[in-house]
């Protein structure tokens, strides 16, 4: 725990196999990637569709390996031995953005019971681990339940919880709001909160920028495998340029707040609001003025 | 073949795999060793009651799953209807003498021991299979294989189903000259599909520290002395009505 960083890359790079025969793909999926990650925050990777972040993510627990460059685990460098692996994969959990990917026993109970085994818990130990999992998520109801009778909602669910009874120090989630509907996104997002004021730290990868800017502390900006910027919401998210080389848009909230204060996000008195209701008073105290 | 995994999950027995996989796979081995003539129609009869009354399986999700293998049996059985000779200038096709028994021989023999096969396909889980095989330590490769093999399955079936419906949509089956096209695409692209899937589902299983094996929890077992001497008197009953 000697860094402030529980991950690191240096300068890490990746290209699929064969990409550069195919045309039309460019030939590195991430390019020179420098990307710290502070203990305790929640972090949105923001890119449009192939901009390289689920790649990003990948090495994050070591799934796939850096062709070039470095990625550094509380300051050292990350043991791809199969023993340092499986550290790897209990400190930092990956949520994949399709449920069916994951889910692969019969019932959610036997799913979410595989990661703590894998850990060499005790049948007991893990059987506590999978039903404090479902608590969390709001599923122990589906415990007996067949796995592929779920909803896509319910299934989103279950395999967060079989990442959550590892007890990941850091939770990796791709893409966790596609395909859910808005109140799902909205309490998906509830659940998060609560485990990251527990302690866990969290990245989720996003392209829907009002969910990145109210509901995370930080966010980093991929376009074209390269990371564009990393930092606070409301400086990187106002940088219009920026938000247009990523082909992003820049959040409804930021747009007004210029409109209304005139300000650009260089200027130091720049003060957006960060949440839902910081906005509403914001908008509505100048509306009466 | 879904309907059936999900009835292995959910049935009413679930709770008592070993004594269910004792009553299955015992009585494959006898509809292979007894009489057929004799003890296949009860066989099928009480795998049917067991499966219905006993686990609350539907009848329906019964007979659904019996009728693919039924069709292959019956197609299969009706070569020994007829014998081939070579002895004159043409290969004469004509009704063999023994042709009825033989194939009313393999149609009951087979029929009772597909109705056996059935019946753990529709109460006990794949998963649980591999508890029970790991507990009465079968050979852990054998065990790990045969969950990859049925996962692979069911991850090709998936494939399969949602590019059949694509192609659907698309009017790809409207017609027999499209049909053939579209199922001819659709044979070299499942093969792709189903591995490019497989691999993204062991990234899944390796980012949860996927040891080399399908470990988990099941829900808890019991195991009834009675259903088990229910089970051996039912055995000895049918070798009685063989063997006598
Ligand atoms: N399995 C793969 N094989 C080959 N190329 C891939 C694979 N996955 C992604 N890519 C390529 O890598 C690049 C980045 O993709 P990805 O990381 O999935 O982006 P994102 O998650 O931001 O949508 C894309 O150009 C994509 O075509
Ligand atoms: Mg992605």
């Amino acid at each position: 725990m000697s860094s402030k960083y529980i991950i690191e890359t240096r300068n890490l790079s990746y290209a699929y196999p064969g990409s550069e025969e195919i045309p039309g793909q460019r030939s590195t999926a991430i390019k020179s990637i420098n990307f710290n990650l502070k203990r305790g925050i929640k972090l949105a990777l923001l890119g449009a569709n192939g901009a390289g972040k689920t790649t990003l993510m990948l090495h994050l627990n070591g799934i796939l390996r850096p062709q070039n460059g470095r990625l550094l685990i509380d300051g050292e460098e990350a043991d791809y031995s199969r023993k340092g692996l499986a550290k790897l994969r209990q400190k930092v959990g990956m949520v994949f953005q399709d449920p069916d990917d994951q889910l692969f026993a019969s019932t959610v109970f036997q799913d979410v019971s595989f990661g703590p085994l894998n850990l060499g818990l005790t049948e007991k130990e893990a059987r506590e681990r999978v039903e404090e999992a479902l608590t969390t998520m709001k599923i122990s109801e589906l415990a007996e339940s067949p796995t592929h009778r779920l909803s896509f909602g319910q299934k989103k669910r279950a395999a967060i919880a079989g990442v959550l009874a590892m007890k990941p120090e850091l939770i990796v989630l791709d893409e966790p709001s596609a395909g859910l509907d808005p109140e799902g996104t909205e309490q998906l997002f509830d659940e998060l909160d609560k485990l990251n004021a527990n302690g866990t730290t969290i990245i989720v990868s996003t392209h829907e920028v009002e969910h990145a800017y109210f509901r995370t502390n930080e966010v980093a900006v991929m376009s074209h495998g390269e990371l564009l910027a990393q930092g606070q919401a409301q400086t990187v998210m106002g940088n219009e340029e920026l938000m247009r080389t990523a082909s992003l848009r820049v959040p409804w909230v930021l747009k007004l707040y210029k409109l209304v204060s005139g300000l650009a996000p260089s200027d130091e008195r720049y003060d957006a609001p960060k949440t839902q209701d910081a906005a509403f008073d914001f908008f509505k105290s100048k509306i009466t003025k | 073949m879904h309907d059936a995994e999900t009835w292995s999950i959910i049935n009413r027995w679930r709770n008592h795999p070993y004594e269910l996989m004792l009553y299955g796979y015992g009585g494959l081995i006898l509809a292979l060793c007894l009489n057929p003539f004799r003890v296949a129609i009860p066989m099928i009869l009480l795998n049917f009651i067991f499966c219905t009354r006993g686990a609350g399986v539907p009848a329906k999700a019964f007979i659904e799953t019996m009728l693919i293998p039924a069709g292959f049996l019956l197609a299969g059985s009706l070569t020994f209807l007829f014998s081939v000779s070579f002895e004159g200038m043409v290969p004469a096709i004509s009704f063999a003498s023994d042709g009825i028994q033989k194939a009313s021989e393999a149609v009951l023999r087979s029929g009772a021991a597909v109705s056996s096969l059935v019946f753990i396909m529709l109460t006990v889980s794949v998963t649980e299979q591999m508890t029970v095989m790991r507990r009465l330590h079968f050979p852990e490769l054998l065990t790990e294989v045969m969950g990859l093999v049925y996962r692979q399955l069911n991850i090709i079936g998936a494939c399969l189903s949602s590019m059949r419906r694509a192609q659907d949509c698309r009017l790809g089956y409207s017609g027999l000259k499209n049909s053939f096209k579209s199922s001819a695409i659709l044979a070299a692209t499942l093969l792709i599909r189903a591995v490019s899937k497989a691999s993204r589902m062991e990234k899944a299983l390796n980012a949860r520290a996927f040891n080399g094996s399908l470990n988990v929890l099941n829900c808890r077992h019991e195991f009834s002395f009675r259903i088990f001497g229910a089970i051996l008197i039912v055995f000895a009953a049918l070798c009685a009505a063989s063997l006598i």
